[in-house]
């Protein structure tokens, strides 16, 4: 392919993301030296200030990554003193040996400390660190939103999103969370938070939460590359990467409501995303250690693969969610197996199969599957295709009533009318 | 950095456990107080007895009440303390997990904030 024409949106969105990346990566190295995260963006903010300042008369530094990264330590060597002789003003020596002994004022090149984002990923999923506030805080601390813009797409009160961040930085600092990539022994416990917290950043992006979180699935895409690329050898962060990245290549058909997967018009869908995501998914599997992501990756890669074949493969889609269900048991890949099942085998064994899953349920305490709105949709679209009008416009209004998404419960609504206006096919 | 591991477990005497799983709880103390010592990372550890021999001073509208019993009467009491000198939560976790009640009990790893050194207050860094 010839180089890529970049239009002035997507130039800019480039130009954000370097800016994210240095920030991401100042912050990472300016709170390593000191584990306060908290003084390490203070510092940055003011950096940033005095380049407002100073680079429209005596121009951009050539370094400019260098220059913000001076200044922010010098301001953080007198943010750390000032604070440390508020708290205990007899410890002046202790403060002054203890920054020198954590932060070394040598070398100010970036590039040459190296990129400590990773370390910063591990730090905010950490397992002392509370999980709801994991993807706020790499939000926050990795990419440079502002608590208020987090809290929007959290659904959460600025101040309360904001004091869970503060609280989340304070741990940090004080119970020494260290700024550390886990060595091979702890990965397989540490690595999972990481990707759990990234795909939370991508599920809020598809929730109907605050105007702005339709952006976070970009991001997710973002951290999950940037994850993948410097851990390098690990597989599942590819995944994640591939599943991101496949899935956002869907985004376009459902702009205008909701269009299931199998009825999407694949012309819609990028297809530069898709062999994007299919590259990352192959780095992945080339380990030869498949994972929960991996295989949702898979699951997507075969869902696009119908833009060049024009059909579904539905029989590889059932070998895929059958082996998701051993390594991830889920209640979502459990409804989601039986929806292919209805489509590679019949009906009836879709049908069958969300019975059988109803009837576990049952004996487990809380009925999770009562209120699980994709068991109701996928029992409805089954139950109209075997004919069953009544009870599959019943499911339809049932899963209807249960979803938070309006694009989503329109379309149900709308399947349910569809469903009464036509009659029993196969009734007597 | 200083950290205390806070040792909570349900109370259980010879009668109860038995003369043989308390030998080897025993045993599994010593060795765990060895590996910190070789470490070199073991201030301090106490094993305490149990909250039935504990007494509780409060001022209640600055009066002395003195009780018989625990401050909390919960089914999980504060059993034993372990302090250690590592390098980071991590690290710390790492020992806390080892600790032998872990397995009938839970560890809580606190940073400490500060500490005395011949009766004078020391930053924990």
């Amino acid at each position: 392919m010839a180089a890529q024409h970049l239009s002035s949106a997507e130039a800019r969105v480039a130009a954000e993301h370097v800016a994210r990346a240095s920030y991401g990566r100042l912050i990472a190295l300016l709170s390593a030296s000191t584990g306060d995260v908290a003084l390490a963006e203070d510092a940055l903010a003011s950096a940033f200030e005095q380049a407002l300042v100073k680079w429209p008369g005596g121009g951009v530094p050539r370094n400019p990554e260098g220059w913000l990264l001076t200044v922010a330590r010098n301001r953080q060597r007198d943010l750390w003193k000032s604070s440390f002789q508020r708290t205990s003003a007899p410890l002046d020596a202790a403060a002054d040996s203890a920054y020198d002994a954590v932060s070394p004022l040598g070398a100010v090149d970036p590039d040459a400390i190296g990129d400590k984002r990773l370390e910063l990923l591990f730090v905010c999923a950490h397992p002392a660190i509370e999980p709801g506030v994991r993807t706020p805080l790499m939000l926050q601390t990795v990419l440079g939103f502002d608590a208020s813009r987090i809290a929007a797409a959290f659904a959460v009160p600025a101040t309360a999103m904001a004091q869970r961040l503060v609280r989340a930085k304070q741990r940090i600092k004080n119970a020494r969370i260290p700024f550390a990539v886990p060595d091979r022994h702890a990965m397989p416990e540490r690595l999972p938070a990481v990707l759990e917290a990234i795909y939370g950043c991508y599920a809020i992006g598809f929730s109907d939460h605050g105007k702005d979180s339709g952006d976070l699935s970009g991001e997710a895409q973002y951290l999950a590359i940037t994850l993948a690329a410097l851990l390098d050898s690990e597989p599942e962060p590819w995944g994640l990467a591939a599943l991101i990245t496949l899935s956002l290549a869907r985004t376009h058909a459902s702009v205008h409501g909701f269009v299931p997967l199998d009825e999407q018009d694949t012309t819609l869908w990028d297809a530069r995303l898709i062999v994007a995501g299919e590259q990352f998914l192959r780095r992945a599997t080339s380990a030869g250690t498949p994972g929960r992501f991996q295989l949702e990756a898979a699951i997507q890669a075969v869902h696009c693969n119908r833009f060049r074949t024009a059909q579904t493969d539905w029989a590889a889609l059932r070998t895929l969610y059958s082996a998701l269900l051993v390594v991830a048991p889920s209640f979502g890949s459990r409804v989601a197996l039986a929806a292919v099942m209805g489509r590679a085998e019949s009906t009836a064994a879709g049908l069958a199969e969300l019975e059988a899953m109803a009837a576990t349920d049952k004996r487990t305490e809380a009925s999770a599957v009562e209120n699980f709105q994709p068991f109701h949709a996928t029992r409805a679209e089954l139950l109209d295709r075997a004919g069953r009008s009544a009870e599959a416009q019943a499911a339809f209004a049932t899963a209807a009533a249960l979803t938070g998404r309006p694009a989503v419960r329109e379309y149900l609504l709308h399947r349910a009318a569809d469903v009464r206006a036509e009659p029993d096919r196969f009734a007597p | 950095m200083r950290y205390t591991l806070l040792l909570h477990y349900p109370e259980g005497d010879v009668e109860s456990i038995g003369a043989e799983a308390m030998a080897e709880g025993q045993r599994a103390f010593a060795s765990y107080a060895t590996a910190l010592q070789q470490a070199g990372v073991l201030v301090s550890a106490e094993v305490l007895q149990p909250s039935g021999s504990t007494t509780t001073l409060s001022m209640p509208d600055g009066v002395l009440q003195v009780q018989d019993g625990p401050f909390a009467d919960t089914k999980e009491q504060l059993g034993g303390t372990f302090v250690i000198d590592v390098e980071n939560l991590d690290v710390a976790i790492g020992w806390g997990r080892q600790a032998p009640s872990i397995a009938w009990g839970a560890v809580e790893v606190r940073p400490g904030a500060t500490y005395t050194v011949d009766g004078t207050w020391q930053p924990n860094t």
